[in-house]
């Protein structure tokens, strides 16, 4: 099928294409005019932003706060799912645990991830693992309440189904309530992970100062704001966008490859 | 037929009030949960005051927190008697109050479009599904040059994700609806205004309040962050400035407060939801009787 | 000939050389090919077929939810649809009652009855709420009215649906099988009560069916469908006198007439089954 037919039968592409790109040209048009009509305007326009952005990719602290961002967000995140997990899930099997730990759980939980801030530089003897903290905190509520949601609707009759198979206990939640609840894991990832680009950006703002190396994109976002290039505070902006859709992006196509089953969007 | 049973068919407020608090009073699993709640104040207690552990010290206690809390003449000038505590609660609940009323204001209008006019959706979607990976701190510097005052741009951050959400919600909302309500309608004799009004719009509401309930959290969870970068009132501010000043009881009562002023938004959002869909609320009832 | 069906002068249906082929991505999938039907007015219609054969597909035609490919359809003479303009205008001249049920959850019984003869501007407000807490209460409705369809039975529901459907005094009555999902003693009752809105209300209706008992039992006339593509195979008149209740069912020539439609449907049936297609919607 040539292209031509392609974009006919699926009007929808060229469409979203079209209006992107009336998008940034009224944005281009609007800004450039009121500068030649001789107003001031600080807001950059896309076309020098991409001049920028090529000069930045060459730079190593742009792919540096690449590196820092993503690997606090991974860590934080791999603690949030090793101990969301088990803990949605026990939640989910055990009922007495539940009625123990979950209004704790939901005492805290309205606390937005932001405001345990200061109080995680108090406690955490490094910078570092006071961020990576409040971003495992801002995923682990999604991971657990999606684990839990999942794992408690899991259809009774697949159940009785391994029962009346001799499935003991431990094969009952191995093989039918695990795999039931996958596709409730990676809802609860998926949204973890959109809170943790969130929380490392605010966190990358707030918590890192004055240091040039390691700060991730939050910081250079701000960096390059207070020093006065705004072009290179959009560039900032927009990798954190590719940064965090990448992830996203990542988490869904491991999501459909372990659960071939699941046909609809995990 | 006479009515046998007027109270069981509809029972009042008064006695489904003292039908659900025997249940709970009888229920062992309230008082396992009270535990469990004071298990963790304890230890709260235990490792920071009681027998304070390496780290733990440096976090103030509870007892210290909550005699801050609860004193008249505070040692850092926050406390329950102290208007000042009210003022930054006021600057911050008005800011989510007006962010989500933006929010839903465009949002839902924009979301009804969307899943109404596939048209429409295609050239309006992408540019969406674009920004919205953006997180919404990283509009900071945008959003201070593009708003000359300090009170906008913290009020937009603070409706950017919530907006998101919203639209999204109405959008899958009028998407979910069943295509025979809409053929019935026009069946009926509807004209577009009332297939409008009757059909698409109470057939979404319930994706709209989930949107909504949503929303809340986030627009919080922003509104914190926007203020703790740029803030000059508001408990986000406060939580920062506290931190800098080294008052550390304040910030732990401006977390509590916000848990508080948190969770007291979300039951409300839930309540005008179970009051405008009475209908699902009814079904609800049945399925868990 | 009933002294119901002679009050009627409105709601003949005539179906000409309808075909309809769908065509969403190349493969042209032929559901109806020219079905042609004659519904005279008052008469209760039924149209049996093997499940996805295409029926539903003559009901939305009719109903004006899909253009035909060819052919055209009449109500009292005057052109639905034809070649010209291949789908027909949505009408509360006929009213559908679909197969999963259709009533608004947010609306109550009283409000979703109440609702046609409002939004048509036919009624005021509460000349329809008058009308139509009179024809639930014949329906026995009354009792439940405002209660919302979430909350009460799918045979309640079913039965509130048809009101809402009769209470714009529609020609003709489109029913796409609304007793599908209901056990067998709660779908006899159905059908007595169906019956008995009928005297009170007469009026075209075109019902469909995969049910063989329940095509005998409610209908004057049963067209047999063929397995897809759909076409009228045969019309078998049914020669049982109305007004018909239960005990029909246990009598010879029930049974007789029951067996006359088998033997002509069960060829489809196989048909249908070792084709093993997936069905239209």
């Amino acid at each position: 099928m040539t292209l031509k037919i392609y974009l006919r039968k699926h009007p929808g592409i060229w469409r979203g294409v079209l209006s992107v790109l009336t998008i940034l040209l009224g944005w281009e048009c609007y800004i450039q005019g009121k500068i030649w009509l001789g107003y001031p305007s600080q807001v950059p326009v896309p076309s020098a932003i991409l001049a920028r952005w090529a000069d930045v990719i060459m730079e190593g602290s742009y792919w540096m706060s690449w590196y820092s961002s993503y690997s606090r967000v991974l860590a934080g995140f791999a603690i949030a799912m090793l101990l969301g997990i088990p803990f949605g899930l026990l939640l989910a099997v055990n009922r007495t645990s539940r009625a123990l730990f979950f209004p704790v759980f939901e005492i805290l939980r309205p606390i937005p991830p932001l405001a345990w801030v200061p109080a995680s530089l108090i406690f955490w003897p490094t910078q570092e693992m006071s961020i990576i903290f409040v971003i495992f905190l801002g995923s682990f509520y999604a991971v657990v309440i999606n684990v839990l949601g999942g794992a408690k609707n899991v259809d009774i009759r697949y159940l009785r189904a391994a029962q009346s198979m001799g499935a003991n206990q431990w094969q009952l939640f191995r093989r039918v309530i695990f795999p039931a609840t996958l596709p409730s894991i990676f809802t609860g990832a998926a949204v973890g992970m959109g809170i943790t680009w969130e929380v490392v950006v605010a966190a990358e703002m707030i918590a890192v100062g004055g240091r040039v190396y390691g700060g991730g994109l939050g910081f250079f976002v701000w960096n390059s704001f207070v020093g006065g290039s705004i072009e290179q505070a959009v560039i900032g902006m927009l990798s954190i966008g590719i940064a965090g859709y990448t992830a996203s992006s990542l988490l869904r196509y491991a999501g459909r490859r372990l659960m071939p089953w699941h046909t609809s969007q995990a | 037929m006479p009515d046998i049973s007027p109270s069981l068919s509809n029972p009042s407020l008064l006695s489904r009030f003292w039908f659900h608090t025997r249940r709970n009073i009888s229920n062992p699993h309230l008082y396992l949960g009270l535990l469990g709640i004071a298990c963790f104040g304890f230890l709260y207690y235990l490792f920071t005051e009681g027998w304070p552990l390496p780290r733990f010290e440096k976090l103030p206690g509870p007892v210290a927190v909550f005699t801050e809390w609860f004193s008249p003449d505070p040692m850092w000038g926050i406390s329950i008697y102290s208007e000042e505590y009210y003022q930054h609660i006021w600057a911050s609940v008005r800011r989510v109050g007006i962010a989500l009323l933006i929010a839903t204001g465009l949002g839902v209008p924009l979301g009804l479009l969307m899943g109404w006019s596939k048209v429409f959706k295609d050239y309006s979607f992408p540019v969406l599904e674009l920004l919205r990976p953006i997180p919404v701190l990283a509009w900071v510097p945008l959003a201070i040059l593009m708003f000359n005052d300090t009170e906008t741009p913290v009020i937009f951050l603070a409706t950017l994700a919530s907006f998101y959400i919203t639209v999204l919600n109405t959008m899958l909302g009028v998407e979910s609806i069943n295509p025979n309500f809409i053929r019935a309608a026009a069946c009926l004799g509807s004209k577009p205004h009332h297939l409008f009004l009757h059909v698409i719009l109470p057939g979404a509401l319930p994706f709209i309040f989930t949107g909504l309930q949503i929303s809340v959290g986030i627009s919080w969870f922003s509104l914190v962050a926007a203020e703790m970068v740029s803030g000059q009132y508001g408990l986000g501010y406060l939580i920062l400035n506290s931190y800098t000043s080294v008052t550390y009881e304040t910030i732990v009562i401006i977390m509590m407060t916000l848990g508080l002023v948190g969770y007291a938004s979300s039951a409300l959002v839930r309540f005008v939801g179970r009051q405008l869909m009475q209908w699902q609320a009814r079904a609800l009832a049945l399925e868990n009787r | 000939m009933n002294a119901a069906q002679q009050k009627l002068q409105q709601g003949a249906l005539s179906i000409q050389d309808v075909s309809k082929i769908y065509d969403p991505d190349g493969t042209a999938v032929e559901a109806l090919s020219h079905c042609s039907l004659e519904i005279a007015a008052g008469e209760i219609y039924m149209v049996l077929g093997p499940s996805g054969c295409g029926k539903t597909t003559l009901l939305n035609a009719v109903a004006g939810f899909h253009p035909v490919s060819s052919g055209r359809i009449l109500l009292d003479g005057e052109v639905l649809c034809n070649d010209k303009t291949p789908q027909a205008q949505q009408n509360s001249d006929r009213m559908v009652v679909f197969q999963n049920g259709a009533l608004f959850p947010w609306k109550t019984l009283l409000d979703n009855v109440s609702y046609g003869p409002i939004v048509q501007k036919r009624l005021s407000p509460k000349e329809a709420r008058e009308k139509a807490e009179a024809l639930l209460r014949e329906a026995g409705l009354i009792d439940i009215s405002h209660k919302y369809p979430g909350e009460i039975s799918s045979g309640m529901a079913r039965r509130a649906e048809i009101v809402r459907a009769l209470i714009n005094e529609p020609k003709v009555l489109l029913l796409d099988e609304p007793y599908r999902a209901m056990d067998a003693l709660t779908k006899a009752i159905m059908h007595e009560n169906l019956l008995k809105m009928y005297e009170l209300n007469p009026v075209t209706i075109f019902f469909i069916t995969h049910d063989l008992e329940e095509a005998v039992f409610l209908g004057h006339k049963v067209a047999i469908m063929t397995t897809r593509p759909a076409t009228v195979k045969e019309v078998i008149p049914i020669d049982l006198p109305y007004p018909r209740d239960h005990r029909v069912l246990s009598s010879e020539p029930f049974r007789l007439q029951v067996q006359r439609v088998k033997a002509s449907v069960r060829s489809e049936a196989e048909k249908a089954f070792a084709a093993g297609e997936k069905e239209l919607a």
